[in-house]
This record gives structure tokens, sequence and C-alpha cells, in this order.
């Protein structure tokens, strides 16, 4: 899941001054699932808004829509309405929806939250990085632990000499990930793993190479060939 | 004289004070038939005439029973004023009772209570709505019951007048006295005692000297009713006065003439009360001082009531017993006084002077039990059995309050519901019949236009007194779908319920807004009123404009009113809202589960086994009995062992009785009334489905590592000592001097309340060596002396027999030490102004009960209960609920409740069986009908809600989305207020309900 969190108020204060009528919308997808932009912070945050201009002596209106999913065009079609009626909106979506969402109104779109990681849910409101995307996934000669996202130097081959009792010298709530690792390889009988060298990492795949995208062949012909059967 | 005979088998309870109420009360919720009659001509007793009670200083008698449904009541309840018993033939379980009812010579019918005929004929017309509105007429059950009017017809000497005054017809002047027999199975007798007159007494004044009042009169002079408006004067000049002075024990605690040797129990909490309530609302430029011998307040959590007194409030404490009082020229008063520390008399003059009185059996009680035949103590209170408490000398006949031995209201309270729950055993509960088909069929509204009611009902001019109530309605009457906006005096008494019940259906109404008081005791009342006009009882809003307004700004009166109107147009647009909502019904469990094996544990199961309950005690050690295992003898002399052993047989052996040693409470889940405990016995968990649980886990006998306990060879606790006087008397006979030493471990920073069973302990003990050794020196140091009701006549005797009583304080404590193989006491003597050693051969401390820590917490985790600060269990009203807990179907009992004696335990043992049945005897349970529904489109399937859920309710379902079983949910809205993606609704608690309430609220913002 994609985590976010919500952006200081002031920041969003900023960023509508110059309008009169906004559009707050949310996400019922990763961003309710985290608590950021789900239905219920659209509500807060619109009404932390209005109780701003009040406060400032200034008109606003706010409107309030929450979309299955703000990453893809059909979804954000459904505010194509509430669009035509403000001068701007604020997404409270992650980066993916925000951006979906700009690239289909000709009007300003600003971020409500800061996207912040692909992450798991460790227990009930905390969330914590599991993954990278580096594109090449090398969990399982890890063990199931990932030294990309969970070292801070996303090291390959055991850790560094910052670890202390299991703890990475960044933090100590921050766990060591190699630690983690050969604890989990002691556990499953199969230290012998460890032992085997990875080499330099291609990290073309992880966005070293550019901006990724991903072309399902079959799915993206498909739809061509029911576009020219039509 | 008109002769009536009622054949339908029924328990009489004689006396309609608070005692008596609450037997007859939890008689009818249990299903059986009773009878109350009272000898005035309306019932309330004593408790009616109390501005406020300790220790809440509230009056709040309107909690005692908020979930017995008024159609309930009615069905089996029968109250009958002006009426006496005048014998009492037949035996246990089939008695003939004749039953004398004075004439009234008024309609209670027909009288609508509207005072014409007190107007014309105040000689004549006797009504007393309740002397303060803070009491009776607030009383649901009853509220001032009947709320009519009675008549002396020997002082009307022309009737015609009188029936011409009066518009509703009800006056009977050919009214005749009607003797009555009824069949009765049981009787309970709740007639409670006079307070003493100390007009009697020739050295304070009382009745003579026109500022010296007894306590009652004083919260008669303090209350809004009373003679002055709820102004605190003086008679004599209409003053307030600056200084003002309590005398305790006026009556009681002596020898001398027109004394009784007795303790009255309350006295001292009352006056303390007094003191805390004149500061309170008549400002710290009034000086209060009390004058007392011990100061008694042995009861739960009374101790920092006290403290509280001292160190907030600034009460001045004198440990005397003043000698006189003379009225001066200008009527105020001089107390003349002896301080302990000065051998001589002081002179004090104050403005007015408060007698604290105590209990007097009234020489019509004193009939009443030879009428009874039942026995009568040396002090003519009750003879009650001494492992028995509310059982009389004859067979069918309970007694409980006041005439059993002098006590507060709580404790009367828990007697009351004892001495019902074994009188009730006679009678066989009633038919079960759902109470929603005795209410008339609910009206569909849906489709109509809203027709609002909104209804003023004022709880005895609380609301009235600070707010413009006719402003409030106009206000009301400007939304154009309010159809009826009207006022009533009396909050909840049955008449403004019957009116507006009226309106309802006269004027169709589908939406009622209530501006009263509290929601937490008048929304069961008011939405039962809904249902009985045939609307759905969620068509409701009520606004608390009583504790919201009237007592919250009292100081800006216009502020106020604004804040009242927006607070009633929120409720307006809320009921604008509301939607008719079902409730949802289940079966109840008729099991039952005690937890703890203890006197009070065993005592509770078998009362419930012998009235077919199946019971499971669980108790956690490898046998029953508890701490009474340790004890050997009551203060009375009873034989605790034999005792024990004798329950513990009976328990074993019951058919109804499961019992589980070695056993503790793991798991538990449901709803009060369908609850199922994991019960773990060794590494076996077995599942148990009870409807009720009683908590008996006992407390523990206290420890503390002072005045050399565990160090020190000759130092022992009391129960040490009991041990060596069971199994060892030679000890004692070598013994020469032997000291004991009050408090221990209580009443200190780390334990603030008293223990209250150290100081009977500690004379028991006494007497007892005395019996062994009668040339043993005893010296006893204590700080107050304890002995409450008639343990006071132990105390005395111990003292004729010559142990010696030292007093401390904690400024100057007792030190122990050992020196040259000798062990020795220092204490400071306040007479000799002096510390004097004492060698001891024995040094006995009264350590007294702490709460099972351990065991409670844990307990109030599974069960989610609330403990109190020294983690005893916390009842849910100190005063007026005192054994049941907040959540439903649970009951606490025992020294699990509060450290106490066997006796009381006991006491408690039997209420909250009888609470318990009360609670069986609905075979069905009503859940309500907020719970949580999830809106499957706008689910996100986050998984908050199950995370959040304290009961493990949602889950997620086959369909993809989070779902709530409305028979498991408990409409606390935590899950609500989670949901990330407002998919999640409180049914009764709509967002667009709330929001209709704010947008009412801002309206004029």
């Amino acid at each position: 899941m994609i985590t976010a969190e919500q952006k200081p108020l002031q920041e969003i204060f900023g960023y509508i001054a110059p309008y009169e009528k906004i559009l707050v919308v949310g996400c019922n997808e990763c961003v309710t699932v985290c608590a950021a932009g789900g239905r219920k912070e659209v509500g807060l945050l619109s009404s932390a808004l209005r109780l701003h201009s009040v406060k400032a002596g200034k008109k606003l209106e706010v409107l309030e829509h929450t979309l299955e999913r703000q990453c893809d065009p059909e979804y954000v079609d459904q505010l194509k309405e509430l669009a035509g009626q403000v001068d701007a909106i604020v997404s409270l979506a992650c980066g993916c929806g925000i951006q979906t969402v700009a690239a289909q109104y000709a009007i300003p779109v600003f971020p409500g939250v800061n996207t912040k990681f692909m992450g798991a849910s460790e227990s009930q409101g905390i969330w914590a990085e599991r993954c990278m995307g580096c594109g090449d996934c090398m969990l399982g000669v890890t063990g199931g632990i990932c030294p990309v996202a969970r070292c801070s130097k996303s090291l390959m081959n055991g850790p560094c000499g910052g670890n202390s009792s299991g703890k990475c010298e960044i933090s100590e709530d921050v766990d060591c990930a190699w630690q983690l690792i050969w604890n989990r390889l002691v556990e499953l009988g199969i230290q012998d793993r460890y032992e085997e060298l990875v080499a330099a990492k291609d990290w073309r795949p992880a966005g070293g190479g550019g901006p990724r995208k991903i072309i399902r062949e079959d799915l993206a012909a498909s739809k061509i060939i029911t576009e020219d059967m039509a | 004289m008109q002769k009536i005979k009622q054949d339908e088998k029924r328990v009489l309870v004689i006396g309609g004070g608070v005692g008596g109420i609450k037997a007859a009360l939890d008689l009818s919720e249990s299903r059986k038939q009773v009878l109350l009659i009272d000898s005035d001509y309306a019932i309330g007793g004593l408790m009616t005439q109390l501005d406020r009670t300790f220790p809440t200083n509230n009056c709040d008698l309107c909690t005692v029973s908020p979930h017995l449904s008024a159609t309930t009541r009615e069905k089996f309840l029968q109250i009958s004023p002006m009426t006496e018993l005048t014998s009492l033939s037949g035996e246990a379980g089939n008695f003939t009772a004749t039953l004398n009812t004075a004439p009234r010579f008024i309609d209670i019918d027909k009288c609508t209570a509207c005072g014409e005929c007190l107007k014309k004929f105040p000689e004549a017309v006797r009504f007393t709505p309740g002397l303060d509105p803070r009491a009776p007429t607030c009383m649901r059950y009853p509220q001032a019951t009947p709320y009519a009017y009675s008549i002396d017809m020997e002082k009307i000497d022309d009737v015609e007048a009188l029936k011409a005054v009066c518009k509703a017809g009800a006056i009977v002047p050919d009214d005749s006295e009607q003797q009555i027999q009824v069949n009765v199975a049981s009787v309970v007798l709740s007639v409670g005692a006079e307070l003493f007159n100390p007009g009697v007494l020739d050295n304070f004044g009382g009745g003579k000297f026109d500022n010296v009042v007894p306590g009652l009169e004083y919260e008669r002079i303090m209350s809004a009713s009373g003679p002055f408006q709820g102004n605190l004067v003086r008679k004599s000049d209409q003053q307030r006065p600056k200084k003002v002075a309590w005398i305790q024990c006026v009556g009681s605690r002596g020898i001398n003439r027109h004394d009784v040797s007795y303790c009255s129990s309350v006295c001292c909490m009352y006056a303390l009360k007094e003191a805390m309530v004149t500061k309170e609302r008549f400002g710290n430029d009034i000086e209060t001082t009390i004058f007392f011998m011990d100061m008694r307040t042995f009861g739960k959590d009374y101790e920092p009531y006290y403290n509280r007194a001292k160190e907030d409030f600034g009460i001045r404490l004198i440990r005397c017993r003043p000698h006189s009082i003379i009225e001066l020229p200008d009527k105020s008063l001089e107390i003349t006084y002896a301080k302990e520390d000065l051998s001589l008399m002081e002179k004090e003059q104050f403005d007015m002077v408060v007698l604290s009185t105590g209990f007097r059996p009234s020489q019509k009680t004193i009939d009443l039990a030879g009428t009874l035949g039942i026995d009568l103590t040396e002090h003519n209170f009750a003879k009650s059995g001494t492992m028995d408490p509310v059982t009389t000398s004859k067979d069918g006949v309970y007694v409980c309050g006041v005439f059993e031995s002098p006590k507060d209201i709580p404790e009367t309270l828990v007697q009351a519901s004892a001495a019902a729950s074994m009188a009730g055993t006679a009678v066989p509960s009633g038919e079960w019949v759902e109470d929603l088909s005795l209410y008339p069929p609910q009206r569909d509204v849906e489709g109509e236009d809203t027709k609002i009611g909104v209804f003023v009902v004022d709880c005895d001019g609380e609301i009235g007194q600070s707010l413009d109530i006719d402003k409030i309605l106009e206000n009301a009457k400007t939304n154009p779908d309010v159809a009826v906006a009207e006022a009533f005096n009396l909050s909840c008494s049955f008449e403004s319920m019957e009116k507006i019940e009226g309106l309802i259906k006269e004027q169709k109404l589908n939406r009622v807004v209530i501006g009263s008081g509290s929601p937490r005791i008048q929304e069961i009342m008011f939405q039962d009123m809904l249902r009985r006009a045939g609307l759905n009882p969620y068509l409701l809003e009520l606004v608390n404009l009583r504790d919201q307004n009237a007592w919250a700004h009292n100081d800006a009166p216009a502020k106020s009113l604004e804040k009242a109107f927006q607070l009633v147009q929120s409720g307006i647009s809320g009921v604008r809202k509301a939607k008719p909502l079902a409730e949802n019904m289940l079966p109840t469990s008729q099991n039952a589960l005690v937890v703890g094996g203890g006197v009070t544990g065993m005592t509770s199961a078998l009362e419930l086994a012998d009235q077919g309950t199946l019971t499971y005690l669980v108790e956690k050690a490898p046998v029953l009995g508890g701490q009474a295992l340790n004890l050997s003898q009551t203060i009375e002399g009873d034989d605790v062992a034999a005792f024990v052993k004798d329950l513990v047989n009976k328990v074993s052996a019951h058919e109804n009785i499961k019992v589980f040693i070695d056993a503790v409470i793991a798991e538990h889940k449901g709803v009060p009334g369908k609850f199922t405990t994991g019960v773990k016995i060794g590494a076996r968990t077995e599942q148990i489905d009870h409807g009720v649980t009683i908590l008996a886990t006992g407390a523990t006998p206290n420890r503390p590592a002072m005045y050399g306990l565990g160090e020190l060879d000759k130092v022992m606790t009391q129960l040490d000592l009991d041990a060596i006087l069971e199994n060892d008397e030679s000890k004692i006979k070598a013994m020469g001097q032997l000291v004991m030493i009050q408090c221990a471990g209580s009443r200190e920073a780390d334990n603030p309340n008293c223990s209250r069973i150290c100081c009977q302990a500690a004379v028991k003990n006494a007497l007892r060596l005395l019996d062994v050794n009668p040339d043993l020196e005893i010296f006893v140091l204590y700080r107050d002396i304890r002995t409450y009701g008639f343990q006071e006549d132990y105390y005395k005797t111990a003292r004729d027999k010559g142990v010696k009583f030292i007093r401390f304080d904690l400024e100057h404590r007792p030190v122990v030490r050992e020196e040259a193989g000798k062990t020795i006491v220092r204490a400071h003597d306040f007479i000799l102004g002096q510390d004097i050693e004492i060698e001891a051969d024995c040094v006995a401390l009264s350590t007294g009960l702490v709460a099972n820590t351990e065991t409670n917490k844990e307990l109030c985790g599974l069960f989610n209960l609330p403990k109190t600060e020294d983690g005893f269990f916390l009842e849910d009203h100190v005063k007026l609920k005192p054994v049941d807990m907040a959540l439903r179907g649970f009951f606490v009992a025992g020294t699990a409740h509060s450290p106490k004696v066997i006796r009381e335990s006991i006491t408690q043992a039997h209420a909250v069986a009888g609470r318990a049945r009360t609670m069986l005897a609905n075979k069905e349970i009503t859940l309500g009908a907020a719970f949580a529904t999830v809106d499957p489109v706008k689910c996100a399937v986050c998984l908050i809600c199950v995370r959040a859920c304290p009961y493990d309710v949602p889950f997620i379902n086959t369909e993809r989305h989070s779902e709530i079983d409305p028979a498991k949910c408990r409409g606390c809205g935590i899950c609500v207020a989670e949901c990330p993606a407002k998919a999640i609704q409180l049914r009764a608690w709509e967002d667009d309900q709330i929001l209709a309430k704010l947008d009412g609220l801002f309206e004029r913002v």
C-alpha cells in the first residue's frame, strides 16, 4: 500500500489563498486505509479550511468528494461536473492520484498530503516502509526481509559496522535489516545462504534508468483491438 | 367500616421510607406481587426531609431503579398510604394480614393536587409534596405518591363549601375507614425510627433557644422549600450566622438520663455534610465547628470525605463533648467545653448551634413489633439473626433499615434488597410477559409531516428559578412544525407524564423534545412515556436544561436564557431527523456466575440455587471458605468456623451449584443478560453461559511493615492473636500486659480509607482475652474508636472491664522497640501531656483489610468494570445503588466492595442475590437500537474498525466489506468515529441528526 500523511494546514492554506471556491477530493484506496485521505479526512480538512476562512474573514466555499480510486482516468472523469464549478482542487490522494487529476482538469490541483512510501500496517495506526520498488526483488535470498528498503544504506552483503545490539546506528528505533535477515535465516536453518555473495545491484530497474512504465502487451493490445473493431 | 378481602398471595412491605420503597421496587422488578403500606398520607419517609445526602452532596433518589419500567411496576406493586397493620395471623408462607386504611376524604384518582382546598382550608388540608424540591417530588418512584391531598374532616365545619372548592370533584365527605384482609406470604419491616428530641435535655437548650436546632431542622432551613426559601438564617433575627457549631452524639453514646448507649452511626457523616454544604453554598465567611468525641467515618470512601472537610473546606474540629449551652441576650449561644489538653473549661460564642441527634425506635414500631410477635433488643430495635441480619425472631418476617440498627441510606438499601430477596422466595414470580406487548401498537409516522411537541418539564423549580420557561416555549413555537409547547412543573411525576402522553395522542405529535434534567436517568423514563403514547421511543430528543443551564449558569441569567434557546433549537433540529428504530431482543441466560467462594459468594450462590438458578461458583484457592477460615468468633460470639463448615457442606451438596476450585476467570464476552465466560481450571478452560455475575472476591488482610511487624517477635496482627486465642490459651494466661495499635496501615497517606472492622475486632479480642486472663492489662492505642451502632455496647463493656484506651494522632505515633529482651511501646498521652512507655508481652496491630489489588485489576480488565482508587470494585452509585455495578448484570458484595464484618457481608450477599434475580426475571434483554451499520459501497476494507472495536465485533465478510452484528454491537460508536471512509453510522446517532443539531445550535451565530 502507498502511505501518505496530511500536509501541514498552513501549507494548504497558502495554496488555496487566491481562490474562493475549491474542491477537496479524497481517494477510497490506499490513503483511506492509512487514514490520510479518505472520506473522513476530506470532511475534516474541508471543515478546517472553512473555519480558517471564517477566522480570516475571507470568502471560501469548499465542495467535498471522494473517488473510488484517483489514479484511474475513468474514476477521475466523475469529477467533471464538480471541477467545472471550482477555481482549484486539493487532492488527498497519493502523488499518482494528484497527477491523474491534474492531467484531466485545466485548473490548479494542489496536494493535500505528502506521499510517503510503500508500507505495511504493523498495528492500528502504525505503518512502516517495506518496499522501495527496486524492480528486481531479492526477498527470495534474504529470508523475506528486504535490505533495499529496510537497510539504511541498502547494503547487499551483510551489515555495516553501525549495527549495535541489533539496532541501526541512525536510531535506536530502527532495526538493523541485516540482523533481522540473519535471525530469520537462522530460524529457517538456512544460514549458509548468508555466505552467498550478491553481486553489485543493477539500479536501472529501480529508476536509475529513468521513469518506469509497465506495458502489458496483451491487455494494452486487446484495448486497441476492441477500438479497432468499433 | 368497609371490609375487603384479597386472596392473591403477596409480600407485604411495611413502611414507605427509602428502605421500604427499595424492597418494594426490587420485588416488583423480580415480578413478585408486593403491597407497600405506610401510615403517612404520602410515602417517602425520613430521606425526603434531607437537603442533600453524603458523600455525593446531591439528592439522586431518582437513580434507585432506572431499569424498572413504569408498566411493570404498576403490574406488581400496589401502594396503600394511611394504612396500618392491625393483626397478622397464620404462618410463614401463608399469613393473613389485617390492614386498616384511614379515610382520606379525597378520591386519589380524581385529585389533581391543584391546591385550591389547601388555600381555602389551610388548617384541615394535609399535603406535603416533599418538603424539599430535591427530594420526594423528584423521586421517580414514587413522586410524592400518591400525588393527592388529604383532609382532616374533623377540622372542617362547612363540608359543602369544601366540596364547592374542589373543581375535580374529588372530595369524599362520607369516606370511611377500610379494613382489608390480605393473604401475605412474607413481611418486610422497614419502619425506620424517629430522631431523638433534644428538648428533653436540660443542658443544650434544644426547643428552648431559637438558634439551637437539631440536625434535621438545619437541613430544612438550608432547603429551598424550607421556612426561609433556602436562605441560611437564624430563627431569632433572620440574619445569616457567621459562626455555626455542631455538637455530636446528642442523646447517643451516653449513660445519662435520656441518653442511649449505642451509636447512631450516621451523625458524624451528616454533620460533616451539613458543614461542607454550608461552606459550599453560603461562602467561606461562615465558620463551621464540629464538637465530636470520635469521628466515625467508617463507610466506603467516607474517610477521604472527612479529610476533604478538614483540608479543603477548613471545617474546624474540636474533640470534646461540650458541657452546656447558654443563650446570650442577643440570642447568640455560648458553648462551654473542655479540650483534651487543657484542664479548664473554655467558653466560645456561636451564632447558631446544630445538635446532631440520632435514631430512637418510636412507640408505634414497638407496638407494631408486639402485634407481629417479633422480639426486640434491649434498645427496642428488631432483634435480628447475628449471622442472618435481615431475619427476625419470627419466620417469614424480615427487617431492614434503621429498625434493625442505626444505619445510613446505602446500608439501608443493601438490607432492603436483602430482605426483599429473602421475603420474595415465598412468592412465585409472575408470568413472563414481554413488556413491549403491554404498550399500544406504535403509530407509523413515516410520510407524516413533522409535528413536534416541545415540553419543558421542570425539576421542581430547579429550571424555572433561573430560566424564563415561558420565553423558552415562545421561542420554540417560532418553528412552524412545533405544534405544542408547554411547561410542566414536576419532572417525573405521573401527572406530568400522563398529560404529555395525552397531548401526544390528541395532537397526533410525531416528534417530542423534552427540556429537563440529565438523560442518564430521564431518557428511559421519557422513552417509556413515548411507548405508552404509541410512538417509537427514538422519536425523542432530550435537552438538559437543568444541568447545562440552570445549574451551570446561575450567575448569568440572560446568557443562560440565550443558551437555553439554542439548546432547545438544537433539540428541535435533531428530532426532525429522528427515525423510528426497532430494538433487538435476545433471550437471557438464566444462570449465575459467582466469583469468589468465601462466605459472601457461598451465601449468594446458595440463595440463587435455592430459587432454581443454576449457579457457577469459582474459587481461586483450593478450598472454599475465604478469609473467614482465619476467624474463630464474631463480636456477638458466633462460632465462625462451624458456620463456614456448614456453608461449605450445603454449597458442595447443592444440585444447582457447580463449584470450580483452583479456578480463575480467563475470558469473558457477551452482553448483560447473556454472558459467556471462560473459567480456567489448571490447563483446562470451561466455557459457561450466564445472565448475571456476582463479584465476591473478598479482600486481603493487610500486613504493613509498621510498628515492628515481621521484625519483632511479640508484634502480630489481630488475626494472629485470634489464632492464639483459639488454639493456645496458655500463652494468653502467661501474659501480663498487652498493647493493641489501631489503624495500622489504614487512614494513612498510602491507604487513606478506614478499614471499618478493626475497632470492633480490637474490642472483641480484648473482651475474649479478659475472659481467658482477667488480670491481663490491655492498652488500646487508637485514633478514633469507631464502634458504630450496637458495637458501642461492647466498647463500653471493655472500658468497664478496665481496658485502657489511649488516643494518638499521626504526629504522635506509637513507637515499638525491643530493649534488653523486652518489647516496649512508647505512646503520647494527650491528657497527661507527656509520653508514656508500656512494656508489652504482646503487641497486636489492628491491620484491617486491603483490596485484592491484582485479582480485582484482572477482573476489572476482563469484565470492563471500574475500581476505586484503593482497588475495590466501584459500585454504580455509592448512595443509591450500593451493590449494583455500573455495567448491568454485575453486582458486588462483601469485602470486594469495601472492608466489612461477616454479618454485613452476608447482608450484601443476600442483597446481590436479590438484585441478580430482578435481572433474571427478565427472560429477554433489550439491546437498544443504537448499533453500528456499515455502508458496503463506502467501505474500503481497511480493517480499522476491526482493530478499533473493544468487543471484537466487526469482521470483513465474504462480500468484501466490514460487517457488524447488531446483536453483538454495544453501540459505543468507536468504529464510527475511526472509520476513514465514513462508511459506518451509529443508528440513533447518525451524522445527519448530529449535523442538524449543530445547525440548530449555530443558527443564530
